[in-house]
């Protein structure tokens, strides 16, 4: 996937011993946090870091997250794997100094609206993959986008963001490269979604940011 | 009698994937990301970036 700034959130409904991991690649040393968020008990999540020699670089860590720090430049990986039963698995990642001032209730505004997207969706007979990754959240400033790739192995698949400024502030455009075909989102009270009908090797996920202010967005997919 | 029966089992059959305790489970992990956030009194990282994400199968 691309290289993009301000991301800081993931999230996918894990089996028992299912995992999800990052890499971030950072340009400078800072100390990070990892939090975890489970629906559930957060003593369940196993979070690990790690360098790009598979040293551990975690500095401190109770049930509810891990510090790092990054001593140099370089590419770090964060995983989890859920130790409990199925749930919902949410990680965040915040730096120390020299981020964005964007309030981290924002976070709880746009997990609301995915939330009642689901359930709107599943009215239409959408269902949630599970042992998948299923939920991006990035920051994006005044005009700025977001684009990763993404390959989906279901029949019939949507795209489904949101935003926690709402559905005007931003755009959505989804191109299923294989099948060179680009479906632009369509605009809900809470949501925007591009659906398809067709596995792909290569979806490209692109959320536009076009208020003037930063928002946080999060995206993610649904199948049949 | 069979088709009867088997179209009463389609009829009942959930779609997959729509457990309906996901959307509250979404707010509650990512609440808790919120306070935890907050708490650390750090700030988001516009200088992370990522490379690759994946995911693995459970049990």
């Amino acid at each position: 996937m691309g290289f993009h700034p301000g991301i800081c959130l993931f999230g996918g409904e894990l089996r028992q011993g299912g995992s999800i991991y990052y890499s971030i690649k950072v340009n400078d040393p800072s100390d990070y946090g990892v939090i975890v968020g489970v629906s559930g008990k957060e003593s369940n999540i196993e979070v690990s870091v790690k360098d790009a020699n598979g040293k551990d670089v975690v500095t401190g860590a109770d049930a509810s997250g891990a510090d790092f720090s990054t001593s140099q430049g370089g590419t770090y990986t964060i995983s989890a794997k859920n130790n409990g039963g199925q749930t919902f698995v949410a990680l965040g990642i915040v730096r120390n100094e020299g981020g964005s001032d964007h309030p981290f209730s924002s976070i709880n505004t746009a997990a609301a609206s995915y939330a009642a997207s689901i359930e709107d969706a599943y009215k239409y007979a959408w269902g949630i993959p599970t042992g998948d990754l299923m939920v991006v959240g990035n920051l994006l400033g005044a005009g700025g986008s977001y684009s990763r790739n993404s390959k989906i192995n279901y029949p019939k698949w949507l795209i489904l963001a949101v935003a926690d400024a709402g559905t005007k502030s931003f755009s959505l455009s989804v191109a299923d490269k294989t099948a060179n075909k680009t479906v632009d989102g369509v605009v809900e009270k809470l949501y925007s979604y591009s659906e398809f009908d067709a596995a792909t090797q290569h979806a490209s996920i692109v959320v536009k940011n076009t208020s003037q202010k930063t928002i946080l967005s999060l995206s993610g997919h649904l199948r049949q | 009698m069979i088709i009867q029966v088997t179209l009463a089992f389609l009829m009942v059959a959930p779609v997959q994937g729509q457990d309906p305790t996901v959307p509250k489970q979404i707010k509650d992990a990512f609440s808790k990301v919120a306070a935890g956030a907050s708490k650390l009194k750090k700030s988001f990282p516009p200088w992370a970036f990522i490379q690759e994400y994946a995911c693995s199968e459970g049990n």
